[in-house]
């Protein structure tokens, strides 16, 4: 747990310092709410915007994450650290990266698609919180596939956003629920299966993390 | 190096054969490297070098062969990899963050105490540079600081790859000079191209040509045309 904290924290200090997976996830998520009210800014329409926004903005900040690690992510391997703790490091920074964007783009969906959200606010923690997981799992583990490629940027999101699909269905079934007035009992359905989507790529990014970035 | 003898053994590969894609790095290699001695794998550019030196730090595992550290297989004894400092062609630092806070986040992971740190950038005369950051420092600078950030935990084998390769000849030789401070009993093998060096730190010499590995002596005894001789065939 401590390793973890210790990578957590370093992890934060770089990206405080560089703000270069928050600076691009959320200049892609601007870009995104603001074109998508643009073309349709329907109350109806806003669970698919959010999550439209959150999952490209996702794609594009994940794949900046290893770039600052290629060449320490050889000291790291060679520390006396369960190389799965690296994994689970970089999904609790990429999640932590995702809510900060959540919640910088709350007011934007609030003030361009609908005021319900305000209403709904402590509900829509729920499936904000575990489809931010579920980007950060999948994206984390993705990243760790192709961080040695070259078209690293071009690839993540193609690799990544098939595989959130179910995920992203759920977090748009679970929101849409909350921002109609539904209590949360009527979306747990949707709740449940994205923890099972976060608990099996999170146990498939543990068990894969160290065969991924070998070699 | 090779042969017989009573101390014991801090490295033995044998057999051992790497193949990326098919196309083999290294081929069949056997390497014994006694415990407190240094020695110089000599090899031109693709020669494998730098493979063999990953093997050795377990980063990448051979198709063929086994490799023995101390005694042991590193791959069933992971812990292994605590007793071993790597300083590799690039930079393995945060170019981010400053000097010492690089230095401290290893130390932590290795679970160094704190101490070690100020010890390490004393010994290393870095401690003008402990505050700045990475990504402005020159590169025998950064250099010197890999070289620390490798001997913090104080590892028992100590590998590295091109050293003084970008060095000017003043921090080449600052970068000698830290690095036979810090040697103590530690067994060290490192990758050069230039047999200058290899005579600068090595009790030992082997030379590697196209993924094997010639016969080898004490890099004084070896005849630079042998040498040279070895680098143009492998470039012929």
């Amino acid at each position: 747990m401590s390793h973890v904290l210790l990578l957590v924290a370093k992890d934060l200090r770089l990206e405080w310092r560089s703000r270069e997976i928050v600076m691009s996830m959320g200049l892609v998520a601007l870009l995104l709410v603001v074109v998508l009210a643009a073309a349709r800014a329907e109350a109806s329409l806003t669970p698919a915007a959010m999550w439209v926004t959150y999952a490209f903005g996702a794609a594009v900040g994940f794949a900046r994450m290893f770039a600052t690690e290629r060449d320490p992510l050889t000291a790291l391997l060679l520390a006396p650290v369960d190389r799965s703790l690296i994994y689970v490091a970089k999904v609790v920074t990429n999640w932590l990266a995702v809510v900060v964007v959540q919640v910088a783009s709350l007011p934007l969906f609030g003030a361009l698609f609908t005021e319900t959200v305000w209403a709904h606010l402590p509900a829509l923690a729920l499936p904000l919180l575990l489809g931010g997981l579920s980007l950060a799992v999948v994206g984390t583990l993705f990243s760790a596939l192709i961080v040695q490629t070259r078209l690293r940027d071009a690839l993540l999101p193609l690799l990544m956003l098939p595989v959130m699909l179910p995920a992203l269905i759920a977090a748009m079934g679970a929101t849409t629920g909350i921002l109609e007035g539904q209590p949360l009992a009527a979306v747990a359905v949707h709740l449940r299966l994205l923890a099972a989507f976060d608990m099996l790529f999170a146990t498939a990014g543990v068990l894969l993390f160290e065969v991924l970035i070998s070699e | 190096m090779t042969g017989t003898g009573s101390a014991p053994w801090a490295i033995e590969l044998a057999g051992v054969t790497k193949a990326f894609d098919y196309r083999p790095v290294l081929r069949g290699l056997d390497l014994r490297v006694r415990t407190g001695e240094i020695v110089a794998v000599l090899g031109a550019n693709g020669s494998g070098k730098s493979t063999l030196l990953r093997v050795l730090a377990t980063l990448i595992r051979p198709t063929r062969g086994t490799v023995s550290l101390f005694g042991q297989d590193p791959w069933v004894v992971p812990d292994l990899r605590r007793r071993i400092g790597l300083v590799p062609h690039e930079s393995l630092l945060y170019q981010s963050l400053t000097v010492e806070e690089n230095l401290r986040f290893f130390a932590a992971l290795y679970g160094v105490a704190p101490a070690r740190v100020v010890t390490v950038l004393e010994e290393g005369d870095l401690g003008p540079l402990a505050g700045r950051r990475v990504r402005i420092l020159s590169r025998g600078q950064r250099q010197q600081v890999d070289v620390a950030r490798a001997l913090l935990h104080d590892p028992s084998l100590l590998l590295l790859d091109e050293p003084f390769t970008g060095l000017d000849l003043d921090a080449a030789a600052r970068l000698a000079s830290v690095i036979r401070r810090s040697l103590g009993a530690r067994t060290v093998v490192f990758a050069t191209h230039d047999p200058a060096e290899a005579r600068l730190l090595a009790t030992g010499a082997a030379v590697l040509r196209a993924g094997r590995l010639e016969p080898t002596a004490p890099p004084e005894a070896l005849d630079e045309a042998q040498l040279v001789a070895g680098f143009r065939g492998h470039r012929s």
